[in-house]
């Protein structure tokens, strides 16, 4: 007798009549000479995902037919001779009950999918088992999924945002990458010169951290931020906190990211590689031990050095003008396992990246040679890092323990000034923490988490004096730095309200300096109706303020001066990343401290759409003394930070996904008390952007075309203006504004990005064109002056660029 | 280092990164930078007013105008203003003059001039931070004694303290409002808050010494005791620097040429392409001779001169030639015209002129 279920199916479908669907499910009497069952497993053409529950209707071939998939099938017949059904099973594997040999029809049907028609023939010898590929409906395509289904416990701040990988990887202008998708969200700022920094309700990017796996990284993007150290494509989950986070972390000030790295995939070997303008990058993911494990390994190089110092050479052809190069380059890798062990599952983690920036002069002095070779600069870092997380989920617990140690370095080499610096760190870390449900209302997450950095740094100054050859001079320096925390949060259910009180205890050291900080944060929520929550948070916030180094080298200065004209960046490329620090100097080890505060609504309608709007207010304590490049005076600062922010969002559906997203800020940093009769008036931090309005839109259209834009605009950042000059000797030196006195142009950019994707049974083909800056606005990120800085010459930014990507997965 | 940056001798990596964002786009702003679309400072000129007993021991028949001065020698500022409709008389300014007595510049260290002193009557001994040297048309004060070294630069050697004196001591300077302005008050409140001085006119620059070896003699008995031929060697050879005149110029238009002197007016057809050159004198461009060390001969060396072009309309064909002593352009369709000439040489004198192009049909 048919499964009933299945009949209903073949109903619906046309394949069986309801009077007849008994009788026409009963094939004639089968013996094992004239009858065999049909095998085989069904899979997602693609990716091979085997596709579970799907139904397989074998019925008689039609006349003529061959063997082999159908094109343009004609309908199966409303009586068939006989009708023998089936599902796959979890590993999409099937196997019918036996029917007479011949030709017969295999009708597939799944969820999402095409329906396939394959003509099999069945024989006396035992029938090869088939392999069956389903292609993707585009009416309805299959995503993967990410993110998980929503805990009750997930959702802890009053600000949390998920990006699906989907979203991640087609979204305009973002070139696939997980963290410069989060600059599309309300909450982080603009990053100048369209780089990834991540700038957090107006907190510095150092005021902000990213967290892999539980553990922070110290970088998160690649050198001048081209990319993120880790792909989309090794995400679970990647959950955007803008502020007010929860008591589990610590050191920072600002807001988090938290990324989550998945486990690979057991149902078999897949994998992609990827090429596109910039960087080229791979991985393979499979099962391990009889498929109760799972590996994945992937890589990335990115070759933008390669390309500048090839367009150089052909420029240098033509022109006969030898040009001076800035080549970035890095690398990352990844490669994780996992296997259950016990009641729970463990994980082993190594990952890392690499990056290197180089400018490369074309006129060599032979000094310069000895010491540097042709590159004028050479900064190299990199980090290193082995997890072993192990994770058991019981009814009532979780626990987690994720025992880390990473590797750092960093080496800086200037050759017009003979100096090399060189730092390394051996940073052991873990985090350990236990989630207890105590009882049906309340939750118990108490956990601990520390890093100890053990580091060894050389400074090498040799004299310029090269006739001598004096020896260089040499200073070595080694300490340890950490940070240890502890920290509770109770979680307590009342109907419709939650509460997370919780609080974080931390310990900063460096050598034999130390401060404590206790911070208490609150967090919590009320479901109004089905469709409603409000949410509100409040706490402190602390981190270790880094000791003034004998050398804090940004990579970018504010100003700087080329021959003929001179570029004026705004001041919030003076706390880009990467921030290298070298030996710490003997100072004070200070704290700054963050009172954060945040409320706000979220409406949930239709299927798929969600509002919000938040309010927000950050109070930092910037840590003493505070002392300015130019303005050589000590103050107390404080940062204040408010605004709101507002999104619209339609979630990733089977066509659609976009956002609107608008945030207003007010970003000050004020003076309190100085060393000086004069208190330096109060002044838009650096990086106090007022609007930022974006919206997003991306629609997948039939035959695997997808389709998306991006349209922003911005208010220009802060800068300190040239508003006069001195004649010296030689030339002119600017004389400088008030920082942050003047502020750039409005910004307005739009970006489009076509996607298509071509799907055959053992792989998918993907392309995309993304071009950022379609109607090549200049937007201004800098101002060049004339030589005699006696009046803009111009403006500069970053004019259209389309990048060209392929893809191909398996 | 100035502000943390090097602005003369830029870092070549930041010329990298610069010119890493310069593979960017890069538009111009609304105007040329040489387009006078308001009063515009171009420079400041120094004059010997007054010769002070050093310079007396020199030539005291020198007849050009020395633009390098010594201890007691009166000296005189006179700023070289112009705007849309030709050049602003320094009497047409409102003028706030301040000194800064020491060798770094008052603007660039942050100073402010609310609470300045007077600068006194008698030759001034530094070091002090800037003093006010009045609401002239034109500044003028005797150079006074350099500051012992160790007020120049404390910690540091004794010659780079001389060098800092001889090239960069003191520092004079100038915020002002030109006619229709907001007043020289308000641009001195501005230029204290460090605001934009958008209307306002503001110059500072060095006072340069010389000749060195006439500064060399003088800082010896000062407590600069140092081998000067050691730190300046054949700099001490150069004789004391003129401030060069623009008197006439070379008016070419559709291949004739015609000698114009400066503040006159010349009548070119509309669109017709002009040619206008500085005609220097024998005195303006000094050549000299210098022995260099280990050389069998003395050698030539001569000074360089550049110059800049400002006009007061957004023309075609721009284009300036042979180091800025000669501008090309297409004359307007109609009206008149005002080139200004600024001329600029190695040692840090400046001095303008300038003349007017009348676009007719005749």
């Amino acid at each position: 007798m048919a499964d009933p279920r299945i009949v209903g199916l073949l109903i619906a479908l046309g394949l069986a009549g309801p009077a007849r669907a008994v009788a026409a499910a009963e094939p004639a009497a089968c013996t094992p000479t004239t009858c065999a069952p049909v095998k085989g497993s069904l899979r997602a053409a693609g990716d091979r995902r085997p596709l579970a529950g799907a139904t397989i209707v074998l019925i008689p071939a039609p006349p003529d037919a061959e063997p082999g998939r159908m094109k343009d099938p004609p309908p199966p017949p409303d009586d068939p001779a006989w009708l023998v059904a089936t599902r796959t099973d979890d590993d999409g594997v099937f196997e019918t009950e036996p029917v007479r040999h011949g030709l017969a029809r295999v009708v597939v049907v799944a969820e999402g999918m095409l329906r396939e028609d394959v003509i099999v023939e069945v024989g006396p010898a035992a029938t090869k088992p088939l392999r069956l590929f389903a292609r993707p409906d585009p009416d309805e395509p299959y995503r993967t999924e990410v993110a998980g289904p929503a805990l009750p416990s997930a959702q802890r701040e009053p600000t949390r945002r998920v990006l699906e990988r989907e979203e991640i990887q087609t979204l305009p202008g973002s070139q696939g990458d997980p963290l410069r998708a989060i600059q599309n969200l309300p909450g982080a700022v603009r990053a100048p010169g369209g780089l990834g920094v991540l700038i957090l309700r107006g907190a510095s990017p150092a005021q902000s951290r990213v967290f892999i796996g539980g553990l922070a990284v110290p970088r998160a993007f690649h050198v001048l931020s081209l990319s993120s150290v880790i792909p989309a494509d090794l995400i679970e989950r990647l959950d955007f906190i803008p502020g007010n986070f929860d008591a589990r972390y610590g050191g920072a000030t600002g807001g988090i990211v938290e990324l989550e790295p998945r486990t690979g995939r057991r149902d078999g070997v897949h994998g992609f590689a990827e090429l596109d303008l910039a960087a080229a990058s791979a991985m393979v993911e499979g099962p391990l031990l009889k498929k109760k494990g799972s590996f994945v390994v992937a890589a990335q190089r990115g070759y933008f050095d390669a390309v500048i110092a090839g367009a150089s050479k052909v420029a240098e052809r033509t022109t006969g003008d030898p040009n001076d190069l800035l080549l970035p380059g890095y690398y990352d890798y990844q490669a994780l396992f996992s296997y259950p062990v016990g009641p729970g599952e463990l994980g082993v983690r190594v990952f890392g990246a690499g990056d290197r920036l180089r400018a490369q002069r074309r006129e060599i002095a032979g000094f310069e040679q000895d010491f540097g070779g042709s590159n004028s600069f050479d900064f190299r870092s990199g980090f290193h890092r082995l997890d072993v997380p192990f994770e058991v989920a019981r009814r009532r617990s979780t626990t987690r323990l994720v025992p880390s140690v990473r590797l750092q370095t960093a080496r800086r080499i200037v050759s017009g000034q003979a100096l090399m610096r060189r730092r390394t760190d051996v940073v052991p870390a873990a985090r350990l923490e236990t989630e207890q449900r105590l009882s049906p209302h309340a939750t118990l997450l108490v956990g601990t988490d520390f890093e100890v950095a053990r580091y060894f740094a050389v400074d090498e100054q040799r004299p310029l004096d090269v006739v001598t050859a004096a020896d260089a001079e040499r200073r070595e320096d080694d300490g340890v730095e950490s940070q240890t925390g502890v920290y509770a949060t109770t979680e307590l259910h009342w109907g419709p309200v939650t509460l997370r009180p919780g609080a974080r205890a931390t310990a900063f050291t460096v050598d034999d300096q130390a401060r404590f900080s206790v911070d208490p944060r609150a967090l919590g929520h009320v479901d109004v109706g089905e469709s409603w929550r409000l949410s509100a948070g409040l706490g402190r916030y602390s981190q270790m303020r880094p000791i003034s180094d004998r050398d804090s080298i940004d990579l970018f200065e504010q100003g700087a001066a080329l021959s003929g004209s001179s570029l004026t960046l705004p001041s919030v490329f003076g706390t880009f990343d990467p921030e290298i620090r070298f030996a710490p100097d003997d100072t004070d080890l200070s704290l700054v401290q963050a009172l954060q505060a945040s409320a706000g609504a979220e409406a949930r309608f239709a299927a798929d759409w969600t509002a919000s709007a938040t309010g927000f207010f950050r109070e930092q304590q910037n840590g003493e003394p505070l002392r300015f490049q130019s303005d050589p005076i000590a103050a107390t600062s404080s940062t204040r930070t408010g605004g709101a922010e507002l999104l619209l969002r339609r979630r990733l559906g089977p066509k659609l996904y976009g956002w609107v997203a608008y945030t207003l800020m007010f970003s000050e940093l004020r003076f309190t008390s100085v060393d000086r009769d004069a208190v330096p008036d109060n002044r838009p931090s650096d990086f106090d952007q007022r609007h930022n309005f974006v919206a997003v839109a991306s629609y997948r259209l039939r035959k695997g075309w997808r389709i998306g834009g991006r349209f922003r605009v911005t208010t220009g950042f802060p800068y300190r203006p040239v508003i006069g000059s001195v004649s010296v000797r030689g030339g002119y030196l600017p004389v400088l504004g008030g920082r942050n006195t003047a502020r750039l142009g409005t910004f307005h950019q739009l970006d489009l990005r076509v996607d298509k994707t071509w799907v055959v049974p053992r792989a998918s083909v993907s392309a995309y064109l993304d071009i950022q800056n379609v109607y090549n606005r200049v937007n201004p990120e800098a101002l060049l002056y004339s030589t005699d800085f006696r009046s803009e010459v111009g403006v500069i930014g970053l004019p259209i660029f389309p990048t060209l990507g392929v893809r191909v997965d398996y | 280092m100035i502000g943390g940056v090097n602005w003369i001798r830029p870092r070549r990596w930041t010329r990298g990164a610069a010119l890493a964002t310069l593979a960017a786009a890069c538009t111009p702003s609304s105007a040329p930078v040489w387009v006078l679309s308001q009063p515009r400072e171009l420079g400041l000129r120094l004059d010997l007013r007054a010769p002070g007993p050093y310079s007396d021991d020199l030539d005291p028949n020198d007849p050009a105008s020395p633009s390098e001065f010594l201890p007691g020698d009166t000296v005189e500022v006179t700023p070289l203003v112009a705007g849309p409709d030709g050049p602003i008389a320094p009497g047409d300014l409102q003028a706030l003059w301040f000194l800064c007595d020491d060798a770094a510049s008052c603007l660039l260290r942050g100073d402010r001039l609310e609470d300045a002193p007077a600068c006194d009557d008698e030759p001034l001994a530094g070091p002090q931070r800037p003093c006010l040297l009045g609401g002239q048309p034109t500044a003028s004060w005797i150079v006074g004694e350099p500051p012992p070294p160790m007020m120049i630069a404390p910690g540091d050697d004794v010659a780079d303290a001389a060098i800092d004196v001889a090239t960069s001591w003191p520092f004079v300077g100038m915020i002002a409002s030109p006619p229709d302005g907001p007043g020289a008050e308000a641009c001195r409140q501005a230029l204290d808050r460090r605001t934009s001085l958008e209307d306002c006119l503001l110059a500072e620059r060095s006072i340069p010494l010389g000749p060195l070896s006439a500064v060399a003699d003088v800082l010896g008995p000062l407590g600069y005791d140092v081998d000067f031929s050691e730190s300046l060697g054949p700099l001490l050879q150069r004789p004391r620097n003129h401030n060069p005149e623009v008197e006439v110029f070379n008016v070419t238009i559709a291949g004739e040429s015609t000698t114009v002197r400066s503040a006159e007016t010349i009548a070119v057809p509309p669109g017709s392409e002009v040619r206008v050159s500085w005609i220097p004198s024998a005195d303006d461009v000094e050549s000299f001779d210098i022995m260099l060390p280990e050389a069998p001969m003395p050698s030539t060396v001569t000074e360089s001169l550049g110059g800049r072009w400002y006009v007061s309309e957004e023309v075609e064909g721009y284009t300036a030639l042979d180091d800025g002593w000669t501008l090309e352009l297409v004359a307007p369709r109609r009206g008149q015209t005002h080139l200004h000439l600024l001329l600029r040489d190695d040692r840090g004198s400046e001095t303008s002129g300038w003349l007017i192009l009348e676009s007719s049909a005749s």
